[in-house]
């Protein structure tokens, strides 16, 4: 119970305080009736304070809170159990207007000659919101051009691996015809063997397929969706992107256990995460002797893990201070945002981007670590507890 | 008669496969030029297929490799690289069927 507190100050000096703070005041009684309403509270509420004196507190909440609200008062006179008082926390208020805006009250406790009463003190959160809100979008874009960009260098490279989907469809589609004509002649039916080439014909098709609308979503102006995924398929569908026209020129390694905890992410954007940092590793180990990217998947108590390495040289420790500062690439053909960009990302889905530079004949190292969906923890304790941690760390080659 | 394959291209390296299969030929894989090696099991009334553009060693490597057999066997380059890098890997041979990805002109015609 917050300490006892008899008001000490003289009306006339209370009532200067009140018209002059910058923040809205409200004083109720156990009943929750308004005794003050200062002024920084007509501007936020749009009500005069004779409006509202006297009348419940729950004519400045949404209608929803209205009802439960006084129940909230009950409990904590009988419970003394603490939701809000001395803790203060984003709300929501409604204006005369019946308009809805968020923010921050911080609610004390007062007992008095005429009995206890409740401070609130209430800050508008709307232009905070709007910040953020403004914040998100530029994020937003950000995030887009980063993909555009990651396209520009993918585009020719693209043609060019389309084309081997293409040309095996046309092969197996001409098989195709003379398994047909040969049929034709024989005057019997389809044989399995041709439904067996149809089949073929389709993957490939889908194949070419696939490929351009993982590309195309990439590029897409959307919301972030987060749903339900399974790691090795989000990693694994971004590395097929950052490897188009590469597979010559690159060595990709690939470890991990074959399942993984479900993350509960918005795929598209971890694919981005994945595309930066291997296509960054790419770049770094150009010149390497036999260039390897390395992607590890693996799990750990409660997240999952990914991790992407390269043979380059590393990354200087003077590089490290402005490694995620926007607009500061070192290598003069990128933008110098994939970091940033790929670290608000990271952060976004509360996980976490760790760097080991390397250095003295090792490439650079990025783990991200991602939380696993809630509901996957209880089921995934066991199997987790079941391995041992090395084995967890280090999976074997897939 | 076989029909050996280089192609490093799971998908299309199969898809040549069954076209061959499919008008009777023989066929042999390769994944790359290292595992066709020296071209030492190939008779002279063979084919090989060759793709350029492949993982390690070049596709021009594998054919003046079979150029330098005793009696070369019939080479065709299928190729998605530009047309500019096909003409400059291709400069020191002669007649020797081109074919681009995606495949335009029948390829059975040239098999048979
Ligand atoms: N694996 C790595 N090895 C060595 N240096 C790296 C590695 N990854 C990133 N760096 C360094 O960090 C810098 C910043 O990377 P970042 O991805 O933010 O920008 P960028 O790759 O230069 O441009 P872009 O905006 O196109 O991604 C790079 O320019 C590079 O110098
Ligand atoms: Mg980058």
């Amino acid at each position: 119970m917050q300490a006892v507190r008899r008001p000490t100050l003289s009306e006339a000096r209370l009532e200067s305080v009140l018209e002059t703070a910058p923040d809205g005041i409200i004083v109720m009684d156990e009943g929750s009736r308004l005794l003050i309403f200062n002024k920084a509270c007509e501007q936020l509420f749009g009500y005069q304070a004779s409006e509202v004196i006297g009348e419940n507190v729950s004519v400045l909440m949404p209608r929803e809170h209205q009802d439960n609200h006084d129940l909230y008062v009950q409990r904590y006179r009988a419970t003394g159990e603490r939701k809000i008082i001395g803790i203060g926390r984003e709300v929501e208020g409604r204006r005369k207007d019946g308009s809805i805006f968020p923010l921050d009250l911080s609610v004390g406790e007062a007992l008095t000659p005429n009995g206890r009463q409740f401070i609130g003190v209430i800050r508008d959160l709307s232009a905070r919101r709007e910040t953020e809100r403004r914040l998100a979008a530029v994020q937003a874009d950000l995030i887009r051009m980063t993909r555009v960009s990651a396209l520009d260098e993918m585009g020719s490279a693209l043609a060019h691996e389309l084309n081997q989907p293409l040309t095996a469809i046309m092969l197996y589609l001409q098989a195709l015809e003379r398994e047909v004509q040969r049929l034709q002649s024989a005057e019997t039916k389809l044989e399995p063997r041709a439904v067996e080439l149809l089949g073929k014909a389709t993957r490939e098709a889908q194949r070419a397929g696939s490929i351009i609308s993982r590309v195309r979503q990439l590029v897409e102006k959307r919301a972030p969706e987060r749903k339900r995924s399974d790691l090795n398929t989000v990693v694994d569908e971004a590395l097929e992107l950052a490897m188009l026209g590469r597979r010559r020129s690159i060595i990709l390694e690939r470890h991990g256990p074959e399942t993984l905890p479900v993350v509960f992410v918005d795929p598209v954007q971890v694919q981005q995460v994945v595309l930066n940092l291997a296509r960054n590793a790419i770049e770094a180990c150009h010149d390497a002797d036999r260039p390897t990217l390395t992607i590890k998947t693996w799990f750990e108590s409660d997240s999952v893990c990914f991790s992407v390495s390269d043979n380059g040289p590393g990354i200087a420790p003077e590089q490290m201070q402005s490694l995620f500062s926007a607009f500061r690439s070192e290598n003069g053909t990128g933008m110098g945002i994939g970091l940033t960009i790929s670290r608000a990302i990271v952060q976004n889905h509360k996980g976490e981007l760790l760097v080991d530079p390397g250095g003295n004949g090792h490439g650079a190292r990025f783990t991200v670590r991602l939380p696993i969906a809630a509901d996957e923890k209880v089921a995934n304790r066991d199997s987790a507890a079941a391995m041992p941690l090395a084995a967890a760390a280090e999976p074997d080659k897939t | 008669m076989t029909v050996h394959i280089v192609e490093d291209d799971d998908g299309v390296r199969d898809a040549l496969a069954e076209l061959c299969k499919s008008v009777g030929r023989r066929v042999r894989l390769y994944p790359d030029g290292e595992a066709f090696g020296a071209g030492t099991d190939v008779s002279p009334s063979d084919v090989v297929l060759v793709d350029l553009g492949l993982p390690g060693e070049h596709g021009s490597e594998v054919i003046r490799r079979i150029h330098a057999l005793p009696v070369p066997p019939r080479v065709i380059v299928i190729s998605g690289l530009p047309l500019a890098d096909i003409h400059f890997a291709m400069r020191e041979f002669a007649n020797i069927a081109v074919m681009r990805k995606p495949l335009t002109s029948d390829l059975l015609t040239l098999l048979m």
